[in-house]
């Protein structure tokens, strides 16, 4: 999962950003209006973090515009201005969630993680279920029938996006693209080995590998590991 | 308090009581003059009528009868004489058996005296020379039935003022409700105003009234000006401290657990302190301030903002009541503010479902909050409702959205109370009453 966080205030970036990263996103960062304005409308993000008091460009003059232009990313607007006419005005301007500052970090994870799963028209439950598979996304750890799998970082990473998005071809570009920020090398190489590994974890069936297409995640028939 | 109307009718009701007063006096006294002068005049030509009658006799004067008018010789006519020639003295017929006063030694003048009959005499005193002989005369004339009339004259005119006030006053009240009629007009926009049907008052028609509406006017604008700017300081301030509190709280994660801790209870003490006094700084307290409250259009987004805020699956049903006004004489922000808060307490606590329903009872709007959660126990409630009560009491976790909810509805003059267990829901319960006409008082 990609995300972009639009925030001015350094030090909080410098925070959020490794918070986010631990959790499993990707994080592209921008401080000026006008920078994220360009990236938002470029890069595939799967979420966007909001502040709403931006230099360059304001916040919600932003969200309107993305809006405007057919952006249909979920944002997520993160402000000190969270008086509940405040959060129904950046609703009403395109928002899907607002949190107001300051905020707990496990109350931003828990909305982001619902934003997410309502984008890719999961239901709000705690966890994130796919055919026979759970996935608990605060604790990183994935539970198929009963048996509790712990994952690191980069697989946890995958897993997720193939969770969301199950029973679809998804070519590697597209992983690449929501799995790493714009700053990260890309390398198909390293995209097979993770793959490889959650193969390793929970059985080869887990993912499909479409020769000159993609991977899938099919619902419903993975056994469990030989 | 005093009334233009009475104060306007008292006025003109002294006036003209004064006015036909001094007019009725005048002219009494002026009716008196002239009759007295007439009188007089009438009195010294009798006089000399009966001085041309006094002629020369065989034994010394006499009086020529003929030549007096039959007037004198008629019993108690009116009309009166007496005239003293050295002993003797000849008096009218008329007189019969009445003594006009003694007539003074050569006393001349007019005095006013009481005749025979009861009649009111006027009587004039000369002393004259005929023949070479003192002749003293006394002529009365008999004047009261000509004060009468008089009297009758100014009666007449005193009913024709009293006739004349009462249809002064009758206009009057008519000119004096036509007058008002403006002001009451300026009533009916000032309540129009309050209900937020207008944003200012309409240019007067009257150029009295110029003044009053322009001054109003200005006077709402700067409310309005003074409001955003709070509003906007308020705001400004509260991004001030929290953006520092924000970076804080996501230090605090790195810091080892019992540090953590205390940390976290103090920053969470700062926050809730800073959420209500922000919530407090905003307030409005007056629709005519803003922006008035629609449910049909904010409604649908506060419910999508609480159940983004709580993200698991509940329903928020939201009830309101047709015979509402489209647009509630509320301050949009306030009511935001009061249902966010409140929505949010219950999102806290409800398992699956919320239902919120606005009702027009009487002349009150009344909003009922609940949840399908665990509700408080009986013996909460007073706690809770306590701290509402204790407005500069540092409020503690759940009480925060009730206290706030509790500050907005004091300020609409309104009532919030608190049900242990909705009967259809179990969970917890608010009632809000707001009075939705006190516009008309």
């Amino acid at each position: 999962m990609r995300l972009l966080l639009v925030e001015d205030n350094i030090a909080l970036a410098d925070e959020l950003t490794p918070l986010l990263r631990q959790s499993g996103y990707a994080v592209d960062w921008r401080t000026d209006g006008r920078d994220a304005d360009l990236l938002a409308l470029t890069e595939p993000f799967d979420a966007i973090v909001l502040d709403l008091g931006l230099p360059g460009t304001d916040g919600l003059t932003l969200l309107q515009r993305w809006r405007s232009q057919g952006l249909s990313t979920p944002v997520l607007v993160l402000t000190a201005r969270d008086s509940w006419a405040d959060r129904i005005d950046g609703l009403r301007a395109g928002a899907d969630d607002y949190l107001g500052k300051p905020f707990h970090p496990d109350e931003l994870l828990l909305r982001l993680q619902a934003l997410l799963r309502r984008s890719h028209g999961a239901s709000p439950a705690p966890l994130l279920r796919a055919g026979n598979l759970e996935l608990d996304e605060a604790r990183q750890v994935v539970r198929r029938e009963g048996e509790e799998i712990a994952l690191t970082g980069a697989p946890f990473r995958l897993l997720r996006y193939f969770m969301l998005n199950p029973d679809r071809i998804i070519s590697r570009g597209e992983l690449e693209d929501h799995l790493y920020d714009g700053e990260r090398e890309r390398d198909s190489n390293v995209l097979e080995v993770h793959v490889n590994h959650l193969r390793r974890r929970l059985g080869k069936a887990i993912i499909e590998t479409r020769r000159g297409q993609g991977y899938r995640l099919p619902l419903g028939q993975p056994g469990p590991s030989p | 308090m005093r009334s233009l109307r009475t104060q306007l009718t008292v006025g003109l009701l002294l006036t003209l009581t004064t006015v036909a007063l001094v007019t009725l006096l005048a002219t009494a006294w002026l009716f008196e003059r002239g009759l007295r002068n007439y009188a007089i005049a009438h009195l010294e030509n009798e006089v000399s009528t009966l001085l041309g009658a006094v002629a020369r006799g065989p034994e010394g004067l006499m009086l020529l009868h003929e030549r007096i008018a039959p007037a004198y010789r008629r019993p108690l006519s009116g009309r009166y004489f007496v005239i003293i020639v050295g002993r003797e003295q000849w008096r009218s017929r008329s007189l019969w058996d009445f003594e006009l006063p003694t007539v003074p030694e050569r006393g001349a003048g007019v005095e006013r005296i009481a005749g025979p009959d009861g009649q009111q005499l006027l009587l004039l005193r000369r002393s004259l020379e005929r023949f070479g002989q003192h002749l003293d005369f006394a002529v009365a004339m008999e004047t009261g039935s000509l004060a009468a009339d008089l009297r009758f004259a100014v009666q007449v005119l005193a009913a024709l003022w009293l006739g004349a006030m009462v249809l002064l006053l009758l206009l009057q009240r008519l000119w004096v409700r036509r007058a008002l009629a403006p002001l009451e007009g300026l009533r009916d926009q000032v309540a129009a105003l309050r209900r937020g049907e207008q944003s200012h008052l309409q240019p007067a028609t009257y150029r009295e009234l110029e003044p009053l509406v322009a001054e109003t006017n200005r006077l709402l604008d700067s409310v309005r000006t003074r409001l955003q700017r709070a509003r906007h300081a308020v705001s400004n301030l509260g991004h001030a401290l929290k953006l520092p509190l924000a970076v804080l709280q996501q230090l605090s994660e790195r810091a080892e657990p019992a540090l953590r801790a205390s940390l976290q209870e103090q920053l969470t003490t700062i926050q809730r302190r800073l959420a209500r006094e922000l919530a407090r700084g905003r307030l409005a307290g007056d629709s005519t301030a803003g922006v008035l409250f629609e449910p049909a259009a904010e409604l649908p987004l506060l419910q999508l903002a609480i159940s983004r805020a709580h993200p698991r699956q509940l329903t928020i049903n939201a009830d309101v009541d047709p015979a509402l006004p489209a647009r509630l004489p509320f301050e949009r922000d306030d009511m935001l503010e009061l249902l966010g808060n409140l929505l949010d307490n219950a999102g806290k606590w409800a398992q699956s479902r919320i239902d919120i329903a606005l009702r027009r009872q009487a002349d009150e709007l009344v909003i009922v909050i609940a949840d399908d959660g665990p509700g408080v126990t009986t013996e909460r409630l007073p706690e809770l409702t306590r701290r509402g009560a204790r407005l500069d009491e540092s409020v503690s976790g759940d009480g925060l959205g009730l206290a706030i909810a509790r500050e907005l509805v004091a300020a609409y003059q309104g009532e919030l109370t608190l049900t242990a267990h909705d009967p259809a829901l179990g969970g917890l319960g608010v009632t809000i009453r707001l009075p939705l006409a006190a516009t008309r008082d």
